[in-house]
């Protein structure tokens, strides 16, 4: 069985230490504001050097993410940060932006391609190998596509920029982001705070309101935050994870403490050997889950790597279409004969030369123009609303419990 | 008369300031900050002092605009 490699996040040195003292196999960091953490990142270039000597003097690995978007102001500055990294033997840069690539490439420093470059297939997988060592692939994948991806390597001997194998990497524990693969565009819309440039405001984390526009009632989804993900945790299932194929597991927390840090990584750390040593059992998983429970977290899922449907918190569609619908009520009694149907109305209300979609079971979908409205007292009228019954004449065959919703402009 | 102090250190290059107010920002290309043009430094803020009133709301668009809200306008 192959040494699985566990690579642990760190954003200051209390980290760093917690990460070597609970067993990390290798760190990564960023420095300065060009990594996805820019806001609570304390390290600069001068502490490249100095965790470098840490890491060499400890035997573990050391990568420096430098994947924000770049700017053509942001050039000079990612040159100095490479060239410092070429020269205290940094083992390999976290990479989404070509030139970074490019120029990492020309230093011969290792890449490792961002999970923000979001690589769900072999074949760009292929296209990415010929300038990276590294591959992290998309958190959207699930066990199977990822196992897949592994043995295709193996099969056709996929080799990166260094001309060895090249590496799976993915993500064995810690936030999700609501966005697919990070790029996320709500903190930048509402605060000008640009998730790519490592200042996401965590807009998704927050508890919102629904507001009905109508009656202007709001209502408060209890306890609930519609867009906000629960964290990743794969250690009930980290055999699993393993015996797809990858080489290394990453565990997300930049901006968490060191205590997360130490916690988590020991909790994988011994998974791993356990699994090593074949002694994985469900005591162990459940004492694992425990001690990783007492630290930061949002409750635990399993990501997407069980093939969860995704999203279901998630109502808006953001659609461009033109026409929207609005339910309005539905089919209470329907006439046959004449062709009538009765309509009770539950929200908005119903007017006159009004387009309507009828849907339901037997139904499907059908499209209809009101031409006229009978209300209960059988006086012919132009407008019903929430809570009253009418009649409408159809041209069609409607069945009761039959849905209305109003076609509207969008 | 107005003040503007800049906590330059936490700058993270977004370059919102430049384009608001480019009389007063501009961007460096040596570290991918923002620089406050023609100011002086002191522990580690930079200052920049007598400006006229008529800038005041020119500049307070930069203060709004910055996703880490690292400059401030003092009036006099």
């Amino acid at each position: 069985m192959k040494k699985i490699e566990l690579l642990s996040p760190i954003n200051n040195y209390e980290s760093l230490y917690a990460a070597i003292e609970s067993g990390a196999n290798s760190i990564y960091f960023g420095v300065e504001q060009l990594n996805m953490r820019a806001v609570n990142s304390n390290l600069k270039i001068k502490d490249i050097k100095k965790i470098s000597n840490i890491c060499k003097k400890n035997k573990i690995k050391k990568y420096l993410t430098l994947n924000t978007i770049i700017y053509d102001h942001d050039i000079l500055l990612v040159k100095r940060i490479l060239k410092k990294c070429k020269k205290y033997d940094i083992d390999g840069i976290i990479a989404m932006d070509n030139f970074v690539m490019n120029y990492s490439n020309k230093l011969n420093l290792p890449i490792h391609i961002s999970t923000q470059l979001n690589i769900t297939n072999i074949e760009s997988l292929k296209f990415y190998s010929k300038y990276s060592d590294v591959i992290v692939l998309s958190r959207e994948l699930n066990l199977n596509q990822i196992k897949n991806i592994c043995s295709l390597i193996k099969k056709n001997n996929i080799k990166g920029f260094s001309k060895k194998k090249i590496k799976i990497e993915i993500f064995c524990h810690g936030s999700l982001c609501m966005a697919v693969s990070g790029k996320c565009y709500l903190s930048l819309h509402t605060y000008n705070s640009s998730a790519n440039r490592g200042a996401c405001k965590q807009n998704c984390r927050r508890e919102y309101l629904v507001k009905d526009y109508k009656s202007n009632l709001s209502y408060k989804i209890s306890n609930e935050y519609i867009m906000s993900s629960k964290d990743l945790c794969t250690i009930n299932f980290l055999d699993k994870i393993i015996d797809t194929g990858i080489n290394i597991l990453k565990i997300e927390g930049r901006g968490k403490s060191p205590e997360y840090v130490s916690v988590i990584t020991k909790c994988y750390k011994e998974a791993i050997e356990s699994i090593e040593n074949k002694s994985y059992t469900q005591d162990k998983i459940n004492d694992w889950i425990y001690k990783l429970s007492s630290v930061y977290n949002r409750g635990f899922w399993s990501g997407y790597y069980l093939g969860q449907r995704i999203g279901e918190w998630t109502q808006n569609s953001g659609s461009l279409s033109l026409k929207k619908k609005i339910y309005i009520g539905k089919v209470i009694k329907f006439y046959n004969k004449i062709k009538v149907m009765i309509v009770l109305i539950e929200s908005y209300n119903l007017e006159i030369f009004d387009n309507l979609y009828i849907i339901g079971n037997k139904i499907g979908v059908k499209e209809t123009k009101v031409k006229k409205i009978i209300n209960k007292k059988k006086e012919e009228v132009s407008e019903v609303k929430k809570g009253e019954i009418c009649s409408i004449k159809v041209q069609f065959k409607a069945y009761t419990n039959n849905k209305i919703y109003k076609i509207i402009n969008n | 008369m107005i003040t503007i102090i800049y906590k330059r250190d936490k700058c993270i290059g977004c370059n919102s300031c430049v384009l608001v107010c480019p009389l007063f920002f501009s961007m460096s290309k040596i570290d991918g900050k923002s620089v406050l043009l023609k100011s002086k430094l002191k522990k580690r803020i930079y200052i920049l002092k007598n400006i006229d009133n008529v800038f005041t709301r020119y500049l307070s668009k930069a203060t709004k605009i910055c996703p880490v809200k690292i400059i401030k306008i003092i009036r006099h």
